[in-house]
């Protein structure tokens, strides 16, 4: 008996093989019980997901989508707690971050740049991703807004104790990586139904959750 | 016109009770996508955020194809977006976690038939986009291979593995 043709099987059933590849298969299904049965199994997996019905959620989810329609831009209110102590990194500190937010805010604005006039991928590597990091254009994503909503509280909180210039790096690289994200908005809109752009996008909001992590690390660990 | 046409007009025009309608149409295909995709606990948060982008999309749906096509697409981006995404963090994050590809489908001493759908739950990352979008959403192999940015052969392999997973699940 000629070796068992398994891997196949699912194109068998799909129409994807040759004609000498169907006949192959065919002629060793005539012969071999087991991958007859495996053929059967297969083909009514086939069957049962075609016929797999649409459910309704187990709740209506449209109260919460309508909210969510709604919103409008959170509004962040930056007095409170304005400390007095004025804070001051070490040089190492002062020299990562700016080193990282400039790296990370250039090839991010490279990125989305390339990225969106090219549509393909072939960026830098990407960092890894909030699982629903969203923009402006994006469904909204409360995770996302409330990481930018605190950084930003933060940053207002202890900017009379940071350096002037590390605060100046900061918002500046922001500011670029901004930018970037507004460029994959811009393309996304062109394109609304573009996986890469979408991904883009996903990963240049994350580059900047990334940065203002490491900024809050740097402001928490030096109060 | 019939009434889905003109409720995807007033909608775009920002009429939300034409958006609630369009929504009761077509959330129970989006929600079981999102629950096949991206799995139960999931599926409401993903399903929202499909409508949500949807609403602020309308006005860049031309007619060209069914409405219930093009929110199809946004709703695969979106899920497939959001796999993605997790993907990335579970590499960064959990790089002690078992890797999706080693995920045992079939408990060691279960004899329990578990229906179709909890077994699609089962399979692992890969295998189970492309069965979803193959074998339950019609989606060809070049198709998914370019949503799925892999070689159609690789999609051909998936959809393979995914099946004979499921036999296995399913004649347990």
């Amino acid at each position: 008996m000629s070796e068992h043709p398994t891997e196949r099987l699912s194109a068998y059933i799909d129409g994807e093989l040759t004609a000498d590849e169907r006949t192959s298969v065919e002629q060793h299904l005539d012969i071999c019980a087991d991958c007859q049965g495996v053929l059967a199994d297969l083909r009514g997996i086939v069957v049962r997901a075609r016929s797999l019905e649409d459910r309704p959620p187990e709740h209506d989810l449209w109260t919460g989508i309508a909210a969510r329609l709604e919103e409008q831009p959170v509004v962040v209110a930056l007095e409170t707690h304005r400390a007095r102590r004025r804070l001051s990194f070490t040089l190492p500190q002062m020299a990562a971050a700016a080193v990282a937010l400039i790296v990370l805010s250039v090839s991010a604005t490279w990125w989305a740049r390339s990225g969106a006039e090219r549509g393909t991928d072939g960026g830098p590597p990407v960092a890894a991703v909030q699982p629903d990091a969203a923009t402006p254009t994006q469904p909204a994503s409360l995770e996302y807004d409330t990481a930018v909503t605190d950084f930003e509280e933060l940053l207002a909180m202890y900017r009379d104790r940071l350096d002037p210039q590390t605060v100046a790096t900061v918002e500046a690289n922001l500011a670029a990586m901004d930018e970037a994200i507004d460029e994959i908005v811009k393309a996304l809109d062109a394109d609304p139904g573009s996986t890469q752009l979408y991904n883009y996008l996903t990963s240049a909001r994350q580059r900047k959750l990334d940065v203002m992590r490491q900024a809050t690390s740097i402001i928490r660990t030096s109060i | 016109m019939t009434g889905s046409t003109k409720d995807v007009r007033l909608a775009a025009e920002g009429d939300a009770r034409a958006f609630e309608r369009l929504y009761h149409d077509h959330v129970p295909r989006v929600h079981s996508l999102a629950r096949r995709m991206v799995g139960p606990e999931e599926a409401d948060e993903l399903t929202q955020d499909v409508f949500v982008l949807a609403w602020k999309k309308l006005d860049t749906f031309r007619g060209d194809a069914a409405f219930s096509t093009w929110l199809h697409r946004v709703a695969i981006n979106v899920m497939l977006g959001y796999r993605k995404t997790k993907s990335r963090e579970r590499e960064r994050y959990a790089a002690t976690d078992e890797p999706v590809e080693r995920v045992q489908v079939r408990p060691a001493s279960t004899e329990i038939s578990v229906d179709m759908e909890a077994a699609i739950e089962t399979l692992p990352g890969k295998a189970r986009e492309v069965f979803v979008l193959h074998d339950i959403e019609g989606y060809k192999h070049d198709e998914i291979a370019d949503l799925l940015d892999i070689a159609a052969g690789t999609s051909k392999s998936q959809l393979h593995r995914a099946r004979m997973l499921l036999r296995e699940q399913l004649t347990a």
